[in-house]
C-alpha cells in the first residue's frame, strides 16, 4: 500500500476563479525522498496543504478527489490528528516558533497530544541530544539564527514521530549555508530514521542527489515525474524556470558537444569522477552529521 | 512602548524567575494588598522602596526602569487629580506611588514569569489553556512584531516619508503607511501561525498535558513564608492598630 495515494485531486480556493491544482495524482511510498519543484505559484505549497489535511479543513474551496494518508482519507479526520502521521515544516522558521524557547517548543506539540509527563521530558531530551542543541536549549527564539530555528523546528516536529515529513521552502530564509546543512539534515533523517520526505525546494542542486524522486509542476498541474537523472534532462524543466542542478547542465553541454557520458551526475564529485572515466559515479554520499 | 515592554517576559534566567509560579503570586499579592491597605503616603514610600529594592537584587532594573518611565504621566495626572479633589499632598503623593507599587510589582511578575507557568498556575486553578495560550503567543510575538514595526518606519521613512511634521490630524495620518503593512503582515503571520499549531497537534486532545511540574523549592516555601507573614502584619496593623483607615470602596476608586 502507498502511503500517501494524491488521487485525481482538483482544487479552487473559495473566491479564486482557477483551480490551483489540476487532476494531481501523486504516491508516494514510505522512505521515500520526493522533491517537488515548479515556479512559484504553480501550486506546490496547496498540494502540501492537501496532505495534511489543512486542505480541505483549514482552507475553504472546492475539492474533487481524494487523499489518502496510510489509508486514512484526509476528509475524514483532523489535521491536528494527522499531525501523528505527517508533520508540517513551513518556509517562515519566525512563524513557527510558538513557544519562548527551544525545551518548551520541542514539548509543546507533545503536550498538545497529552503524552504523560515523564513521557515527554524523555522524548524532550532525547530529540535535544539528537539533533545536538544542547547549547541553544535554553534560548529564545531571537537568540537563535534562521538555521538554527528551522532546525529547532524540524526537531519538534519529528518529536511527535510522524512517518512522514513534507517540508515547504525550509531553506527560504536561510543562506546557502545553512540551506546546506537542513538539507544533508533531511537526508539524515530519511537514511538513519526512514522518515519520509516530501519537500519543495529552490536549490535543486543542494536536494536532487537526495532524492529518489522528482515531481514536476506548472500551472496547478504535475507536469513530469521520475528519478533525478530523468527528469532534470528534461528539456520542459528549463521551459517552466525550474533551476536545473549546473552538473546535469554540464552533462548535457558535453554529450552534446563532446562525446556521450554513461550517467546523469549530480554532484561536483560524480561530475569529476564520470570526467575522469571511474564508473563507481552516482553510487554512494558520504553520510553527515546532525552538527550544525 | 516601553510599558507594554515592562510586562514582557524576560527569558535570561534569574534565580527570582525560577521560583514557583505560586511564589510570584504570593509576592503579587503581597504588595496589591499591602498598597490598597493604606493611603499614607509614609508607607507606600516603604512599599514602593522595599518593592524596587526585591526588584534591583533579582536584576529587573530595566523592567523597573521601563515601567516607571513609561507610567510617569498616567502617575502624574492621578496625583494632581486626588490634590485636586483632597488638597491634601500627602495623600495624593501617596496615590502616585500607589499606583506605581501596582504596576511594577505586576511588571516585575510578568517579566519573571515564564508564560508556560502561566499555563501551569492556570491549570492549577482550573482556568482555560486559551486563555494562558492567548498571553504566551502574545509575549512571544509582541518583540517580534516591535521589530516589524521599526523596520517598516525605515523602509517608509527611506522612501521619503515624514512621519512628525503636520499638525495633530496630518500626523496621524502620516502613520497610515506605516499601519497598512504591519497589519498586512500581522494577518500573513497569524495564518501562517495558525496552519503551524494545526502541524502540531494543537487542540488534537482534550487532556492537553504538561511536561513541567510545580515545585516548592526551599527558595519558595523561604520566601513566600516571609511574604505571607509580612501580609499578615500589614492586614493586622491596618485593622487593629489602626495606623490607617481600612481601605474602603472609596479609597479604592480614588486610584484610578
Ligand atoms: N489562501 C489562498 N487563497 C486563495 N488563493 C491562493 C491561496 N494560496 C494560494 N493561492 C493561489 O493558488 C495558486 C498556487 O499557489 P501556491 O500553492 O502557493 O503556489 P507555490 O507554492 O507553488 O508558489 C496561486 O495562484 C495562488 O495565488
Ligand atoms: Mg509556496
Amino acid at each position: 500500500m502507498e502511503q500517501i495515494e494524491v488521487r485525481n485531486v482538483t482544487f479552487k480556493y473559495k473566491g479564486s476563479k482557477k483551480p490551483s491544482l489540476k487532476n494531481i495524482d501523486l504516491k508516494v511510498k514510505r522512505g521515500d525522498f520526493v522533491l517537488i519543484i515548479g515556479p512559484t505559484g504553480c501550486g506546490k505549497t496547496t498540494l502540501l496543504r492537501t496532505m495534511n489535511g489543512l486542505i480541505p479543513h483549514f482552507y475553504e474551496g472546492d475539492m474533487t478527489g481524494d487523499v489518502y494518508v496510510e489509508g486514512v482519507n484526509t476528509k475524514d479526520v483532523k489535521t491536528s490528528e494527522l499531525a501523528q502521521k505527517v508533520g508540517l515544516v513551513f518556509q517562515n522558521p519566525d512563524n513557527q516558533f510558538i513557544t519562548l524557547n527551544v525545551e518548551r517548543e520541542i514539548s509543546f506539540g507533545l503536550e498538545n497530544l497529552g503524552l504523560a509527563e515523564e513521557e515527554i521530558r524523555g522524548i524532550v531530551r532525547e530529540t535535544i541530544k539528537e539533533f545536538n542543541l544542547e547549547k541553544i536549549k535554553d534560548k529564545p527564539p531571537y537568540a537563535l539564527s534562521g538555521g538554527e530555528k528551522q532546525k529547532v523546528i524540524i526537531a519538534a516536529i519529528l518529536a511527535m514521530n510522524p512517518d512522514i515529513l513534507v517540508l515547504d521552502e525550509p531553506t527560504a530564509n536561510l543562506d546557502p549555508f545553512n540551506a546546506r546543512k537542513i538539507i544533508d539534515l533531511l537526508h539524515i533523517i530519511n537514511k538513519e530514521k526512514g522518515k519520509t520526505i516530501i519537500l519543495v525546494e529552490h536549490r535543486t542542486y543542494y536536494a536532487a542527489r537526495y532524492a529518489n524522486r522528482v515531481v514536476v509542476m506548472s500551472k496547478g498541474e504535475k507536469i513530469s515525474e521520475g528519478s533525478p537523472r530523468e527528469v532534470f534532462l528534461k528539456e520542459i524543466i528549463e521551459e517552466v524556470g525550474v533551476f536545473v542542478p549546473f552538473p546535469v547542465k554540464l552533462y548535457k553541454f558535453l554529450t552534446l558537444n563532446w562525446k556521450p557520458i554513461s550517467t546523469v551526475p549530480l554532484t561536483a564529485e560524480e561530475t569529476f569522477k564520470l570526467l575522469r572515466g571511474s564508473n563507481d559515479a552516482g553510487k554512494s554520499y558520504p553520510s553527515h552529521k546532525f552538527t550544525f | 512602548m516601553s510599558f507594554v515592554k515592562a510586562f514582557l517576559f524576560e527569558p535570561e534566567t534569574k534565580t527570582f524567575s525560577k521560583l514557583d509560579p505560586r511564589t510570584k503570586i504570593i509576592f503579587l499579592t503581597f504588595f496589591w494588598v499591602s498598597t490598597l491597605l493604606f493611603n499614607r503616603m509614609i508607607i507606600q514610600i516603604i512599599l514602593f522602596t522595599s518593592l524596587v529594592l526585591i526588584g534591583l537584587i533579582s536584576g529587573f532594573k530595566e523592567k523597573i526602569k521601563d515601567m516607571v518611565k513609561g507610567s510617569l504621566i498616567f502617575t502624574s495626572l492621578i496625583v494632581v487629580i486626588n490634590y485636586f479633589y483632597y488638597s491634601d499632598v500627602d495623600v495624593s503623593l501617596g496615590m502616585g506611588l500607589r499606583f506605581l507599587v501596582l504596576m511594577v510589582s505586576s511588571s516585575i511578575f510578568f517579566a519573571s514569569t515564564p508564560p508556560e507557568d502561566l499555563g501551569l498556575i492556570f491549570n492549577y486553578f482550573k482556568l482555560p489553556y486559551s486563555l494562558s495560550f492567548a498571553l504566551e503567543t502574545a509575549s512571544r510575538f509582541i518583540p517580534t512584531i516591535a521589530l516589524e514595526a521599526q523596520e517598516i518606519i525605515d523602509a517608509q521613512r527611506s522612501r521619503g516619508l515624514e512621519l512628525d511634521k503636520g499638525g495633530f490630524l496630518k500626523r496621524i495620518k502620516n502613520y497610515i503607511p506605516i499601519l497598512i503593512p504591519l497589519i498586512v503582515n500581522a494577518v500573513q503571520r497569524s495564518l501562517e501561525l495558525a496552519e503551524s499549531l494545526e502541524s502540531r497537534a494543537f487542540g488534537a486532545s482534550n487532556k492537553r498535558t504538561y511536561s513541567k511540574k510545580l515545585k516548592f523549592s526551599k527558595l519558595d516555601y523561604l520566601f513566600s513564608i516571609g511574604m505571607g507573614i509580612a501580609l499578615a502584619v500589614m492586614i493586622y496593623s491596618a485593622a487593629f492598630l489602626k495606623i490607617e483607615e481600612i481601605v474602603t470602596l472609596h479609597s479604592l476608586i480614588k486610584v484610578f
